[in-house]
């Protein structure tokens, strides 16, 4: 889009208004409604209406109260009721009522702001967000991207430059960690370091966005806003052995970039999405993850109202980054939510219950090397295939042509050779009868009318008088026809119904004993085999057959009927009879199935394979009967109900756009939720995804934008993101990428004591932050810097070493934590078993959520007990043991100061400088000493096979303080 | 924001100030010196407090206060019959048939003992000779009628999880008087909770604040001990390495949090020292250790609230090991046991349980008198509800031998920290069915512990979600009961 060139006036009033210090004239969003929401909120703020006003609503604001009086005076604070009340002298008529009066500074800040016209904003949050309009800086060879404008802008307002770059070394590793949650090995270093192509660093950063570890990193700040968990909760806290199953289903959705939009929309409603796919279905565990409650005396009702609040109120704070709990029980003190539009929202989830789904249990591309070779086959076998089903096609067209005529035959003469009775019965049949034969070979003489005679059918029927009703005479019912002969003509062909596992009809017209045709286990049925003639005969008048049925243990027919069929009809798989001539597609699929041998191996094969992948997992499924009204229960009382004020239909919160539609479902919900026109989603994500990047949100509560929410250091940039999310199709990867490109991003967080006054919080981001990496990454770069992790990605949560009175913590000692053994030992920490009543004691000493309720920002700690884990904890010990090991087995490295080197690199990505390897090198050197005097110790240290116990202890004593320096869990 | 975190921001700058043209060893030196920016750094209190530390046994499972503390002889010359209709009209139970329940009397004896003449039953003799040290409220009442979330209302003020607990909010609003030990420990003896480790949490607070566990073996804290093969001064020379490493990174990265982490690997150190010194009890008198009741075993006929035969002596040792705590500065002791939750065999269970607390817990109090910590050391001994006076007549059951949950009235006791001795406060019908006089909501217990620490419990608050939260619900108004304080 062109727009018109501004007179030069405008263009320079901008330069201006950038350079001018910030606070040129009193902005209500900024200066104003703080200062409302905190001292006069509780009783004018949201829904609260107290007089009959509120500032979050300006029509109520700027007009007559219930005194008459009106509060606010655009333009006059004299006549304006509020700055009367506010500095009243009499302290009953004061405002506020209860506490300090406001300061002079807050009471000047609102005379100023009346008096300048009073112009008021809805919340910001609550506003549609602004189109771009971008900031210009005076500098304007350092921004990269738009994100440098709006900060640099800032920057320079403030009178601060910007830090510089942060060094290569450094990069590497806060984009490796940002990204993937593991280090870069030193061969990527040097890579990088070297690297002089101008777009050295675009290239790590796809190539870290391409890693599969990406959606592990960044499912993990997913699965905290989840709430997810390996067990129930509550008392008994039974585990949830499927839990795994969706935490991988967010795994694969990052990392195939699956747009927010999308992603969202399947995991609130997936089960409503016409035609839900499984994983649309799986999707839908993102509500699962609530507590429940076994508990022997539990009302289930209440334990099930209060998944259904948590639902509700998780998807507030997830995608709308609002509160909504407090309005369960009355109306929100000071977000404009109503106590209605609560219950409105619950109502979305109302009718959601826990269902059980079956779904691959690793994606389909996991079997992409056999389709490929399935694939590869076929196309071998195309001219094959073809000529096959070329022919097959024919001859089912001959058939087609050529109908064919059945004649039950009239029995001239029937003998058997055990001497059993062949009685003739009405339908044309013969019922045998008298004392039952181990063997028997029955003799038949049949007239026959038709001509040109191709087959004949043999019928078995059951019987009453037969065992098991027959329709064999063995006492289960069975028979075996050995062979069938017909006098004179050879029989070349033989299908059936049905046959038992190897007897089948093929074998009743080859000579072979012990093969033949029988029925096992489906007796007490009519079955039927057919014979085909080598050659038709043309007008047969009269044939003679004989049963041979020589199989020993009573495997006599019981009751039999005999037909000829005329017509030549070719042969063709039974399978296929049925099938029209033109139907290649199920003809070409016969033949690779069944057919072509190297083919029909892989078809069953990978068939296997996907049964054999199919895994069953608890999600959320919309409860098709019985659908539950839902009533606003009094003070949050689910025995309350008010069902006289009728029960309320599902709608979100009236804070956003608008929403228009009848009976609404989750689904629209969903919808509704990620519209273009939604002013919070696309900011509240962006500013939780901004903030995994930077150690902080713009807006600095992560999950708060209601009205007494702070306000984001760079607005403007906040909602070009969002508009920028959008615009990049909510792609979570290109994002994340346009943040990581920011010129912002790459500046070096070296703190500048100089900025103590002007940026103290660097919330101006005149430098990048140095957050202490999660709980999990801190395991999983002890593992890896050792060696020992398991790169494996998603599957079953895993039970690394805890110890054993942790889990005895649990209900009654219930719970019996079995260590993993193998590579299981070594995953990743986000793969560890959480049990909620139980965690392991490593994740949760460096504040990874308990997963109970939805966490949006991990708080950061730094205590002793920290410092006690990964100085003495067996996994990090066993961690050091195995790093020291594998430094002295290094063939490339032979002195000590190569070692030192190489251990400080493979744990921080730089060089160590002179001061810190005399350091190590002194520690190294008295460890030695130690050591070489107590190998005692030594062993115990370091219990592995080396030559010299005392190098490898003092090894282990000195990497062991490497993996505890500050720098090794930071991001730099 | 909190005026706490104002000041600890205060210090950090400070600091940084100071530091800010590089670390030198003089700076290093005092920096490790001092509990540097330390959040468990002891803080004012908002009003002058009563109390300084608190010892919390909390009796998971809910005890029968009609068996142990609040006769009804009106009760017992009811037994076996049906109560009055009109009390049961909305009431919840977790099992209890309403249609076919009929009340249950006690088996257990009361006498009154103090000047005071306080009531106790027959199982707890050594409780009751402290009668006039305790304050007896017998007019409690929750919310909540199932384990789990009425655990959870009583450890951190409402039944929902990613709360803190009462010792979260103590250590966040006071820190701590030691830095060498944890600021709010938590000791247990026989089988787990049902709330598990959920009742100690810090919650939406930082991890900082949340209970350590004190384990009955191996090292009393987790981690405490070197490596094998890794001796004290290999370590001592580790963690001086270590300090320059992190203090020359300081100096270039000029970050207070490298600060931090120094000061927090000290803390670590000293720690592995205090608590092995702590745990160790070769100092105490043979007389306290027999007193304390480290010498008993458990009873033979066991009981469901043992956990392997043991649970006798560590209930005694942790309760040593509480005095020895707020000896040393921990600011509050969490002593949790289980279960106590007798829908049957209530006789039975009530006896074994009640034999092993009842000694050690009046030996402490005692103990804590004589050494003059008392008066400021608050015990607090209860639970998240009470017993029916109603038998538990669950289908099946051939005779009514225990209670169900009732949450609508049961008593806790307290002592020390500024209480008023000899007191029973409250009471409950005759048959102790719901409170009569002065009810005391679970929250307003909260406010009136936090008011004996000084702190306000509607301005100790921590923002989260958009909330001020704090102990007590928003949602209620809670009051501070005024009689309890002396």
């Amino acid at each position: 889009m062109n727009f018109p060139r501004p007179p030069f006036l405008l263009r320079l009033a901008a330069i201006l208004v950038v350079v001018l210090p910030v606070r040129a004239e009193v902005d209500f969003g900024r200066d104003v409604l703080p200062i409302f929401s905190a001292r006069c909120g509780s009783c004018h703020g949201g829904v609260k209406k107290t007089s009959g006003f509120t500032f979050t609503n300006s029509r109520t604001l700027f007009a007559p109260a219930k005194s008459g009086a009106i509060p606010i005076v655009p333009g006059k604070p004299e006549n304006s009721e509020v700055i009367a009340r506010i500095r009243h002298r009499d302290l009953d008529e004061r405002m506020p009522p209860e506490g300090d009066a406001l300061e002079p500074e807050e009471i000047e800040t609102l005379k100023e702001w009346i008096a300048s016209g009073a112009e008021w904003q809805e919340h910001w949050a609550f506003a549609p967000r602004n189109p771009v309009i971008r900031p210009r800086s005076k500098n304007t060879t350092w921004p990269i991207n738009e994100i440098d404008q709006y900060v640099l802008a800032k920057l320079e307002a403030a009178g601060i430059d910007p830090s510089p770059e942060a060094d290569r070394h450094t990069l590497i590793r806060r984009v490796a960690l940002d990204l993937t949650g593991l280090p870069p090995g030193i061969t990527e270093v040097d890579a990088f370091v070297a690297d002089k192509s101008p777009n050295a660093y675009g290239k790590i950063v796809d190539h870290y966005l391409a890693s599969p570890h990406f959606g592990e990193r960044w499912a993990r700040h997913w699965l905290d806003q989840a709430r997810y968990a390996d067990s129930d909760g509550y008392e008994k806290d039974n585990a949830r052995g499927d839990a795994w199953v969706w935490r991988q289903w967010v795994i694969d959705s990052l990392n195939r970039d699956q747009p927010f939009d999308q992603f969202s929309i399947e995991q609130i409603a997936g089960d409503l999405i016409p035609d839900a796919t499984p994983e649309q279905h799986l999707a839908t565990a993102f509500h699962r993850q609530t507590l429940f409650n076994r508990e022997g005396g539990v009302d289930p009702e209440e334990d099930r109202t209060k998944r259904v609040i948590n639902r509700a109120t998780t998807t507030a704070t997830t995608w709308l980054g609002v509160t909504m709990q407090c309005a369960q029980c009355h109306d929100h003190p000071y977000d404009p939510i109503t106590q209605k539009e609560f219950y409105q929202f619950y109502s979305f989830f109302n009718n959601a219950d826990e269902s059980t789904v079956g779904v691959p249990k690793f994606r389909v591309s996991d079997l992409a090397p056999k389709e490929a070779a399935l694939e590869k086959s076929k196309v071998a076998a195309r001219a094959e295939a073809e000529a096959w089903v070329k022919k097959t096609s024919a001859d089912l067209a001959y058939n087609a042509a050529h109908p064919s005529k059945t004649e039950v035959l009239e029995v001239l003469k029937a003998e058997s050779t055990s001497g059993a009775k062949l009685e003739s019965q009405k339908d044309g049949s013969l019922l045998v009868t008298g004392a039952i034969p181990d063997k028997d070979v029955y003799t038949l003489r049949l007239s026959v009318s038709q001509a040109d005679v191709s087959a004949i059918k043999l019928e078995v029927l059951p019987d009453k008088g037969l065992p098991k009703n027959g329709p064999g005479r063995a006492k289960n019912g069975n028979f075996v026809l050995e062979q069938i002969l017909v006098e004179g003509s050879r029989l070349n062909s033989a299908t059936a119904d049905f046959h038992q596992q190897k007897l089948d009809p093929g074998g009743a017209i080859k000579e072979a004993e012990k093969t033949g045709w029988a029925i096992s286990p489906e007796m007490g049925k009519a079955h039927q085999a057919t014979f085909g003639f080598e050659n038709p005969i043309a007008k047969p008048s009269e044939i003679t057959v004989k049963l041979v049925q020589n199989y020993g243990g009573n495997h006599v027919i019981g009751r039999f009927r005999l037909s000829v069929i005329s017509g030549e009809q070719r042969p063709v798989p039974s399978e296929l009879r049925k099938l029209r001539p033109d139907q290649f597609d199920e003809l070409e699929q016969h033949y690779f199935a069944r057919i072509n041998q190297t083919t029909a191996a892989l078809v069953k094969e990978l068939a296997e394979a996907k049964k054999r992948n199919r895994v069953n997992a608890r999600v959320i499924r919309q409860r098709e009967k019985s659908s539950r009204p839902t009533y606003i229960f009094h003070r949050g009382d689910f025995l309350q109900p008010q069902k006289d004020l009728g029960a309320v239909q599902s709608a979100p919160p009236a804070l956003a756009h608008r929403f228009e539609k009848e009976n609404a479902t989750r689904l629209d919900l969903a919808r509704w939720l990620v519209a273009e026109e939604n002013p919070l989603t696309a900011r509240v994500v962006s500013n939780v995804i901004w903030s995994h990047l930077f150690g902080e949100g713009l807006a600095p509560a992560l999950d708060d934008f209601g009205t007494r929410a702070p306000r984001p250091s760079h607005s403007r940039l906040l909602d070009w993101l969002a508009n920028e999310f959008i615009r990049l199709g909510w792609s979570r990867k290109q994002l994340i990428k346009t943040i990581i490109m920011s010129r912002s991003y790459r500046q070096s967080s070296v703190h500048r004591p100089d900025l103590i006054s002007l940026d103290a919080n660097n919330r101006l981001l005149h430098r990048q932050n140095r957050p202490r990496v999660e709980a999990e990454i801190v395991r999983d770069l002890h593992l890896s810097v050792s060696g020992l992790l398991s790169k494996k990605i998603g599957g079953e949560s895993v039970f690394p070493p805890i110890p054993a009175d942790v889990a005895a913590q649990s209900y009654a000692s219930s719970f019996k934590w079995k260590t993993s053994s193998g590579s299981d030992r070594y995953r990743r920490g986000m793969y560890t078993f959480f049990k909620r009543t139980a965690p392991d004691p490593n994740l949760l000493t460096f504040d990874c959520p308990d997963s109970n309720l939805t966490v949006i920002s991990r708080s950061s700690s730094n205590t002793p007990l920290m410092a006690l884990a990964t100085l003495q904890n067996e996994v990090f010990h066993e961690a050091a043991q195995t790093f020291a090991k594998n430094l002295l087995e290094n063939p490339a490295l032979q002195t000590d100061t190569g070692r030192l080197i190489h251990a400080f690199r493979t744990c921080l990505a730089r060089f160590p400088e002179e001061a810190e390897l005399v350091t190590l090198t002194g520690l190294l050197k008295d460890n030695r000493e130690y050591y070489q005097d107590d190998k005692e110790s030594a062993l115990k240290l370091a219990p592995s096979k080396y030559p010299d116990p005392g190098e490898a202890a003092a090894w282990v004593a000195t990497v062991r303080i490497i993996t505890n320096l500050d720098e090794f869990i930071v991001r730099n | 924001m909190h005026p706490i975190e104002e000041y600890q921001q205060l210090t950090r700058r400070h600091f940084l100030t100071s530091a800010a043209g590089g670390i030198g060893g003089t700076a290093l030196a005092s920096m490790l010196g001092s509990d540097f920016a330390s959040p468990m750094a002891p803080k004012l209190s908002q009003f002058a407090p009563k109390a300084k530390n608190c010892i919390f046994f909390f009796m998971a499972g809910a005890p029968s206060q009609l068996d142990l503390f609040d006769p009804k002889p009106k009760l017992n010359e009811l037994d076996g019959k049906k109560m009055d209709g009109s009390l049961l009209e909305g009431k919840r139970f977790a099992f209890i048939k309403k249609e076919s329940a009929v009340l249950m009397g006690s088996n257990r004896k009361f006498t009154q003992h103090g000047k005071s003449g306080m009531w106790f039953s027959d199982l707890v003799p050594n409780i009751a000779t402290c009668a006039d040290d305790l304050c007896m409220v017998r007019s409690l009442h929750t919310d909540q009628f199932n384990h789990h979330p009425g655990q959870l209302l009583m450890q951190t003020g409402e039944a929902n999880f990613g709360r803190p607990a009462i010792g979260s909010w103590l250590t966040y609003g006071l820190g701590s008087e030691t830095q060498n030990l944890p600021g709010y420990v938590v000791l247990t003896a026989g089988r787990g909770s049902s709330g598990g480790a959920t009742l100690w949490q810090s919650g939406f607070l930082p991890s900082v604040y949340e209970g350590v566990r004190f384990r009955n073996s191996g090292d009393p804290v987790l981690n405490l001990a070197n490596p094998a093969g890794l001796p004290d001064k290999l370590q001592r020379r580790g963690l001086d390495a270590l300090n320059e490493l992190n203090a020359m990174r300081h100096a270039k990265m000029h970050d207070p949090e490298i600060a931090s982490r120094i000061a927090s690997y000290e803390l670590a150190f000293r720690m592995q020292s205090a608590a092995p010194e702590l745990a160790d009890l070769s100092g105490e008198s043979e007389a306290t250790k027999e007193a304390y009741g480290l010498n008993r075993k458990d009873p033979k006929s066991g009981g469901r609230g043992s956990g392997g035969g043991e649970t006798y002596e560590t209930f005694g040792r942790n309760c040593l090991l509480a005095r020895r705590m707020v000896e040393r500065g921990v600011r509050f002791v969490n002593i949790v046991h289980a279960s106590w939750d007798h829908h049957s065999n209530l006789d039975h269970e009530l006896e074994f349980n009640a034999g092993m607390s009842d000694q050690p817990v009046a030996a402490l109090i005692k103990d804590l008198k004589q050494r003059g910590l008392l008066d400021e050391t608050l015990v607090v001994w209860g639970s998240e509800f009470g017993r029916t006076p109603l038998g538990e007549n669950r289908p099946g059951r051939k005779a009514n031998t225990g209670r169900d949950h009732h949450p609508n009235a049961f008593t806790m006791f307290m002592a020390g920290g500024g209480v008023k001795g000899g007191l029973t406060y409250g009471e409950t019908d005759e048959i102790g069915w719901d409170p009569t006089v002065d009810p005391v909501h679970a929250n307003d217990f909260h406010a009136t512990l936090l008011a004996m620490f000084g702190l306000d419990h509607e301005r100790l608050t921590h923002r989260h979600g958009g909330l001020e939260h704090r102990l007590t619900s928003v949602t209620r108004k809670s009051k501070i009961i005024d009689e309890w304080i002396a």
